[in-house]
């Protein structure tokens, strides 16, 4: 299945890339997700405790069940205000 | 879903909080409260130039909208709701976030406007980056933990503390 993977602020900046579509085995989870892009893209892996993930706009953990075309936000510490 | 004013919104545009002000109140209020976040000068002790902010845009208008609605359940008086955050440059004097809160009476409109801005900070994903006047630039991260004590609060029942439930 494919996943639409985003990433936001300091992780984008990191990895140099906004979005991704992942490729996954049927069955993967939030978790296999994170490892895939760990493995693709190795500088998530100083963000990867510090991540909030959302799954369809929803909130999710990494052993969230994935679904063909989800769409799955990996959230830095978050800093709105002023 | 109230059938009181609400505004939501993401924006590039300058933020102006008499034109907010006037798009939430009503005949029926006697009280608006409001609080502007101001892109300031100096942030732990550098010297700031500009800052950008971005957002996850559908995202964000979501917990924008819950945590108006979950800001009626809390004080059920509160009227009209506002709540506006800049994308994008923002210089520094101008306001990256307003909110706008209208009752009939100013108690619940005060404490309505300290907790939708406690909560939009807490939770909102909405990212600031600052851009120093001695060059160089940092991603900030608003930490939950340094809010005063006595801040309204408001659990949520999230898995993820950090973003506003859906």
């Amino acid at each position: 299945m494919r996943v639409h993977v985003l990433f936001f602020g300091p992780v984008a900046e990191a990895l140099g890339l906004r979005e991704h579509w992942l490729e996954l085995p049927s069955g993967a989870r939030i978790a296999d997700c994170l490892d895939e892009c760990q493995r693709r893209w190795p500088a998530l892996s100083a963000w990867r405790s510090r991540l909030h993930l959302s799954r369809n706009l929803e909130s999710a953990a990494e052993d969230s069940p994935l679904a063909e075309a989800d769409e799955i936000g990996l959230l830095p510490p978050v800093s709105g205000g002023a | 879903m109230s059938h009181w004013p609400t505004v939501v919104e993401l924006t590039r545009a300058r933020l102006e909080s008499s034109i907010l002000a006037a798009r939430i109140a009503t005949r029926a209020d006697g009280a608006l409260a409001g609080f502007a976040g101001l892109a300031r000068e100096r942030n732990q002790g550098r010297a700031v130039r500009y800052l950008e902010y971005e957002a996850y845009e559908p995202l964000a208008l979501r917990q924008m909208a819950s945590l108006a609605d979950a800001c009626r359940r809390r004080w059920p008086e509160v009227h009209g709701v506002g709540l506006q955050h800049r994308l994008g440059r923002v210089e520094l004097g101008e306001a990256s976030v307003l909110v706008a809160v209208a009752a009939e009476h100013r108690a619940p409109a005060l404490a309505a406007c300290a907790f939708l801005i406690d909560a939009l900070k807490r939770g909102a994903a909405i990212w600031k980056k600052e851009f120093f006047a001695a060059g160089g630039a940092d991603w900030l991260a608003n930490d939950a933990a340094a809010e005063p004590p006595d801040r309204p609060s408001m659990p949520l029942p999230s898995a993820r503390p950090p973003i506003v439930p859906l």
